[in-house]
């Protein structure tokens, strides 16, 4: 048998129900204006401190360019190396021509003298760490997460809307997607600001780093750029001794040598190495020997002349970094930066093309 | 503490100096090599390698200063980028629990009329 409600309690319940609705009725209106003033004083924190964050744009082409730039600058001591094994391979045949033993041995391309690997690292180590910074910034820094968050928050809002609206606990579900969405749009403009503020202070730490490390970048990536060059012209030196003896041929053979002055040298330059007897080369194999060693030599003299601006566009960089850091008004600097990378880049396309050519 | 930057700058400015003006004059005595003046061959080459010698230490020596500066400043730098991967890791943790916030809100709509 079911038991008769009591009239009493249930008209004391309804009362009690009625009063606790009015009551948060109230305070969800009072909750309304609250997260709406917030997310107002948000909105103006988030104009006024947007200043400090870069544009997504402005982030990427300055992510993609600078590592471009930590590409080239290392690609300096890849040439010093490269070039170092050619003259150490020529080296090696000309003592491999002199028949003195069976088993000549290519000594291993150095970097500089051989005693810089670890210096050298350690600078790679640090345009490493810039180019890793440079894409963590433009990461961080993407809209869509935080658009991508108020779209999540306001599908809670809007989850806690029809959860409300199923158990039936107000007449106003409009009202309660109004906060919902302003809950979202406070949520974002937070983040935002968040996001905003710990970029900003992870920009200056950087720039701090940056500033400091200038010049010593600069001056490390031109060293080795001049101890490149010098190796270069070492090389070039040996394609000329090579050119050289394949001309005249053996002094022995009794005719007046025209190249005595440039082997005289070459024997100064290269003690032990141009002291075997070669066979006069035939025209036609001095014409390709000819050929072949000026495209090398050109090719090898483009790509270092490519990177010769590596250094300034360290110092674009840098001035480009803070420059979007302080006012992201002025592209001026960024520009300048992607420019001169730019330039590297397309010299360095043209001489790869003409290799292929 | 300022004068002595500043004297270290000027002597670090002094040095790339040097290396730039010793190598543009290595350039040209290796030009000059290929059809050198009579009597010169030797002396060329001679000059090339107290160039050479002079040139190695200065670069040796200056790129191992140049790596203790930036040695030091690397650790900075990746500060920075491991508070910017936070700082993503954060935004993306929260986008994560909205998004299965919202989930689990509409699966409890859907279920509620039910019950």
């Amino acid at each position: 048998m079911v038991p008769a409600p009591d009239l009493n309690l249930s008209l004391q319940g309804r009362y009690a129900e009625a009063t606790l609705f009015r009551a948060w009725v109230w305070g969800r209106s009072v909750a309304h204006r609250f997260l709406f003033n917030t997310a107002l004083i948000f909105s103006c924190a988030i104009c006024l401190s947007g200043c400090a964050r870069p544009k997504d744009d402005n982030i990427k082409a300055f992510a993609n360019a600078t590592s471009a730039l930590t590409t080239f600058a290392k690609s300096t001591g890849d040439l010093n190396v490269e070039v170092d094994g050619k003259i150490k391979l020529a080296l090696a045949a000309h003592e491999a021509i002199k028949g003195e033993s069976a088993t000549i041995k290519v000594q291993k391309s150095i970097l500089l003298t051989g005693k810089s690997d670890a210096d050298w690292k350690a600078v790679t180590g640090f345009l490493d760490a810039i180019s890793a910074y440079a894409t963590a910034l433009s990461a961080a820094n993407d809209p869509g997460l935080e658009t991508g968050l108020g779209d999540k928050v306001t599908s809670i809002g809007s989850a806690i809307a029809k959860v409300d609206t199923a158990i039936a606990l107000t007449d106003s579900p409009d009202r309660i997607t109004a906060i919902s969405n302003v809950v979202g749009q406070l949520v974002t403009v937070a983040t935002n600001l968040y996001a905003s503020h710990q970029i900003h202070e992870a920009m200056g730490r950087a720039q701090n780093a940056l500033d400091n490390g200038a010049a010593s970048l600069q001056s490390a990536v031109h060293f080795v750029y001049n101890n490149t060059q010098r190796k270069l012209d070492r090389y070039q030196n040996l394609l000329q001794c090579k050119g050289a003896i394949v001309a005249s041929g053996p002094e022995e053979s009794g005719r007046p040598d025209k190249l005595k002055d440039v082997k005289e040298f070459c024997r100064g330059r290269f003690p032990r190495t141009f002291d075997a007897a070669i066979t006069p080369a035939s025209s036609l194999e001095r014409y390709n020997n000819f050929v072949a060693s000026e495209q090398e030599l050109s090719g090898l003299q483009a790509r270092l002349a490519a990177l010769q601006n590596v250094g300034e566009s360290i110092g674009a960089m840098i001035e480009a970094h803070r420059k979007m850091m302080n006012d992201l008004d002025d592209k001026t600097a960024l520009l300048d930066f992607l420019k001169s990378v730019g330039t590297i880049a397309d010299n360095l396309a043209k001489v790869e093309a003409a290799k292929s050519s | 503490m300022a004068v002595t930057t500043r004297r270290r700058k000027k002597k670090q400015r002094t040095i790339g100096e040097i290396d730039d003006q010793l190598t543009a004059l290595h350039q040209r005595l290796s030009d000059a090599a290929g059809d050198p003046p009579p009597g010169t061959g030797l002396i060329i080459a001679s000059c090339l390698a107290a160039i050479d010698a002079v040139l190695d230490k200065i670069e040796v020596q200056g790129l191992h200063q140049d790596a203790l500066v930036l040695g030091k400043l690397t650790d900075e730098l990746q500060g920075a980028t491991n508070e910017l991967n936070e700082l993503k890791a954060t935004l993306e943790q929260i986008a994560a629990v909205a998004e299965f916030g919202a989930a689990l809100l509409n699966t409890v709509a859907s279920i509620l009329p039910l019950l």
